[in-house]
């Protein structure tokens, strides 16, 4: 009776017309916000905070999940369309999304992204409505060794995102740890390649490194490629993919959101990995691992599905112990703490209403994208026939300003032009962006995790592997890394004993 | 004959008019007449962003010009503090600057002084609280103490990165009761609060409000705050002093603006902030959010900076951070 309380306490509210009328309007400046390199969710949310004083405390968290959830739905276009990932856990969405737009598949990249958004952000609520409290105590037991692991999972798939030479691929992501060692060291307050610069002692910003090497990157290589590139004109065909096909692919939707769901509850893991972690793993043990990257709907529909699903994950620790997982929860949390309620168990008990908008708003959120997403994929794919030479100075100009807009400073627009530069040169000796910036992402999880890990432990190295979650995790990853190795081993000799 | 009546009538309105505006705000007649820019060393969505981004809110109603915030985060709030240093010192773009400020000073390998900038207004929080997690067995700051002493080293005591606040807060804590910890840092309060809830270390020293959540749900309880009297807000909670601890550890942030600002425009800055504070749209939101920020005026908080740059500049050294 209690749980189910909790499901619809709140469902009076979005019968109200101005509530329906926030939550189109949040998803549809999400979805802008998302799309757009370097206007993050985060900043959009901060943005429109103060707007939402003047609302009930019911419909400003509509309206703020709104901009949430449409901003991580959306990255995946402009990851599609211009292999600019809008937010960075769409990277791993561009790898086959933007392969299949420019095979003249956009609408049907979309469809997919779409799709698989919309499932994934689904599960991600389900899990968290019915799961949370005890993925809530899981989650707290990651501690720094655990950490480690997590981010070694992530390292590890360097090695299967780089597309081509594995060596160059290991190489991209050595870059990427040192462009992130630059900074004022957490553990130690040590300044680490700072050349007496406040701006560098604060370190390299995720954005302007990410846009640069993914963005400006793209526009210098189609502006050297633009005078024998002819646009692609194809039709648009159907967006939404046959029920077989989905059919087919729904095991694997359902293992990257189980995937997405739980790094999403892991405090600071987010998106970006999770997407990153369930590509790889999908690819790893996917019996076509050739066909990523150059085009496959499964890679798609791995990347999405993670992400998404990474949403209803970050709720788990937000609602039941008030640990932001990711930026967005930490404004989510300030936005209910200005309104007196302090989320929590407690949270539960006194305002079951408000809990339940905020699964239902999740659930409605993922409706309204789903909706406007594959209605407007036909109009977003037309972005693939604009020429380049009206397409690419907006993208530049799009560039400069999120990365601009970030910090509101003018170093970040240098970070930007230098990362761009250096992307393009690394790329043309075939250093791909996306272990350049898989490495600098994880590189400092990793570092200061197995630091703080070793710090608590008094520098005892056992305690990796005595603690049962870290073990459990570092199994894992031998699994992935040896796993497929092991398979194909237990095939052949199979099919010798067959003969 | 009406004509030049109506003449004199309007000639008299008019001066009535002008001696009204003059006597009434003289050398204001137009501060502000365009948006201030706020600038916030710190992300959005932590506290001090939400402080400002309330307040900012109601200082827009009380000036009649928008009071825009701007985030700009990065070491320590150096970032931040550059831009406000290098503005022009009109009044039109001001800093939300604090202790963390004053740190980074002797931390920072490009300081911004404290002397590039004044202070307008105080905005400040309740001082640092010992928080423990609540499944270790002691219930006040006396048994936390004997553990520490007779346990060297076996206190893990999470801070929110080296030289931030409560590193150096800590520090002189374990200096001042004669203990040892060791010191885990992390980056920021939120995944140091989430290691302590999950008991991964074993205390911390935190400001209350973003560990309310936390304390509501039971998974971390506060054994003493580092204040002189008990804070009006959290009675239950004892100072460090009545534990037997002699330390306190302010925790502060100020409205300011760059050097050079005129005197009448810091004054009538600091007047629409105290009236923004008083004003009980803001009380309630600052009680319900937890935020339990109190408003301080230009003279007190210029008093409180100098104390504060001398006690912090002694911690940095005793810690070996100090950069310049």
């Amino acid at each position: 009776m209690e749980a189910f309380e909790l499901l619809t306490a709140g469902l009076g509210n979005f019968a109200q017309p101005l509530t329906l009328a926030l939550l189109i309007g949040g998803s549809l400046l999400g979805i802008v916000f998302g799309a757009i390199p370097g206007l993050t969710a985060t900043m959009g949310m901060a943005i429109f905070l103060p707007l939402t004083f003047a609302m009930s405390d019911t419909n400003g968290m509509i309206f703020l999940l709104g901009i949430y959830v449409g901003s991580c739905y959306s990255g995946s276009l402009s990851a599609i369309l211009v292999n600019i990932p809008g937010t960075p856990s769409a990277i791993a969405t561009g790898f086959d999304g933007h392969a299949m737009a420019k095979k003249g598949l956009a609408g049907q990249a979309i469809g997919y992204a779409t799709l698989a958004s919309a499932l994934g952000g689904l599960f991600g609520v389900a899990v968290l409505m019915f799961a949370a409290p005890v993925l809530a105590d899981v989650a707290l037991e990651f501690s720094a060794q655990e950490y480690t692991g997590v981010a070694l999972l992530g390292i590890s798939i360097v090695a299967y995102i780089s597309f081509g030479s594995t060596i160059k691929g290991l190489i991209g992501g050595v870059v990427g740890l040192l462009l992130a060692m630059v900074g004022q060291d957490v553990i130690s307050g040590y300044p680490r390649f700072v050349f007496g610069s406040k701006d560098l002692q604060a370190g390299l910003q995720m954005i302007p490194v990410m846009v640069g090497f993914f963005g400006l990157t793209e526009v210098f290589d189609k502006l050297e490629r633009e005078s024998h590139i002819a646009v692609i004109q194809t039709k648009i065909g159907r967006v939404l993919p046959s029920l077989s096909k989905l059919a087919k692919l729904s095991p694997m939707m359902l293992v990257s959101s189980l995937i997405g769901t739980f790094i999403g509850a892991v405090p600071a893991a987010g998106g970006a990995i999770a997407s990153m972690a369930a590509y790889g793993v999908q690819k790893r043990f996917s019996r076509h691992a050739e066909k990523f990257g150059s085009g496959a709907p499964e890679g798609v529909v791995a990347a999405e599905a993670a992400n998404n699903a990474a949403v209803g994950g970050a709720f788990v620790p937000m609602l039941s112990l008030g640990i932001p997982g990711d930026p967005q929860t930490a404004i989510l949390i300030g936005a209910l703490m200005i309104n007196g309620l302090a989320p929590g168990p407690m949270l539960f008990a006194t305002r079951p209403d408000m809990i339940s908008t905020i699964y239902l708003g999740n659930v409605f959120c993922v409706a309204a994208f789903a909706v406007i997403g594959l209605v407007g994929a036909r109009y977003f794919a037309r972005l693939m026939h604009v020429p380049g030479h009206y397409l690419l100075p907006a993208i530049f100009i799009f560039c400069i300003v999120g990365s601009y807009a970030i910090r509101n400073t003018l170093f970040d627009v240098w970070v930007l032009l230098g990362c761009g530069v250096l992307g393009y040169l690394l790329q043309k000796i075939g250093i791909m962006p996306a272990p350049v910036i898989l490495g600098f992402v994880l590189g400092p999880i990793l570092e200061d995790n197995f630091r703080r890990a070793l710090i608590m432990s008094g520098g005892d190295w056992t305690t990796f592997v005595s603690r049962p979650l870290s073990l459990a995790l570092l199994v894992i990853n031998a699994f992935i890394i040896l796993g497929p190795i092991l398979l194909k081993r237990l095939r052949l000799r199979g099919l010798n004993q067959e003969d | 004959m009406m004509k030049v009546r109506a003449k004199g009538w309007f000639l008299l309105g008019l001066l009535l008019t002008a001696m009204v505006t003059f006597t009434a705000a003289p050398a204001l007649a137009k501060f502000p007449d365009k948006p201030i820019t706020l600038i916030v060393p710190w992300s959005p969505g932590g506290s001090g962003d939400m402080s400002c981004r309330i307040l900012a809110a109601q200082m827009e109603k009380v000036l009649g010009q928008p009071v825009v915030v701007m985030n700009m985060p990065g070491a320590g709030s150096m970032v931040g503090a550059k831009a406000l240093a290098d503005a022009k010192p009109d009044g039109y773009t001001l800093g939300f600057l604090g202790i963390s400020a004053t740190i980074a000073q002797y931390t920072s390998v490009a300081p911004v002084l404290m002397d590039q900038y004044v202070a307008i207004s105080g905005v400040i929080n309740p001082e640092l609280c010992l928080m423990v997690n609540d499944k270790k067995p002691w219930q006040g700051l006396p048994e936390f103490v004997a553990f520490a002493k007779a346990n060297p080293g076996q206190i893990k005591n999470a801070n929110a990165g080296a030289g931030v606040i409560d590193h150096l807060y800590s520090s002189e804590f374990a200096k001042v009761a004669g203990v040892e910890f060791t010191q885990v840092p992390y980056q920021g309060w939120g995944p140091s609060l989430a290691a302590l809830a999950g008991g991964h270390v074993d205390s911390m020293f935190v400001a209350i409000g973003p560990a309310k959540p936390m304390i509501k749900a039971g998974k971390i309880r506060p054994l003493a705050i580092a204040s002189e009297k008990r804070h009006p807000h959290y009675p239950d909670i004892p100072t460090m002093k009545e534990g037997g601890v002699d330390i306190v550890m302010p925790f502060w942030e100020s409205i300011v603006a760059p050097v050079g600002t005129p005197a009448e425009i810091i004054d009538a800055l600091d007047e629409a902030i105290k009236q923004a504070f008083s004003t009980p749209e803001v009380q309630k939101k600052i009680k319900d959010s937890g935020l339990d920020i109190a408003y301080m005026n230009t003279a007190g908080i210029e008093k409180l900076r100098s104390e504060s740059s001398n006690k912090v500049k002694a911690m940095v050294e005793a810690l070996g951070l100090t950069r310049k």
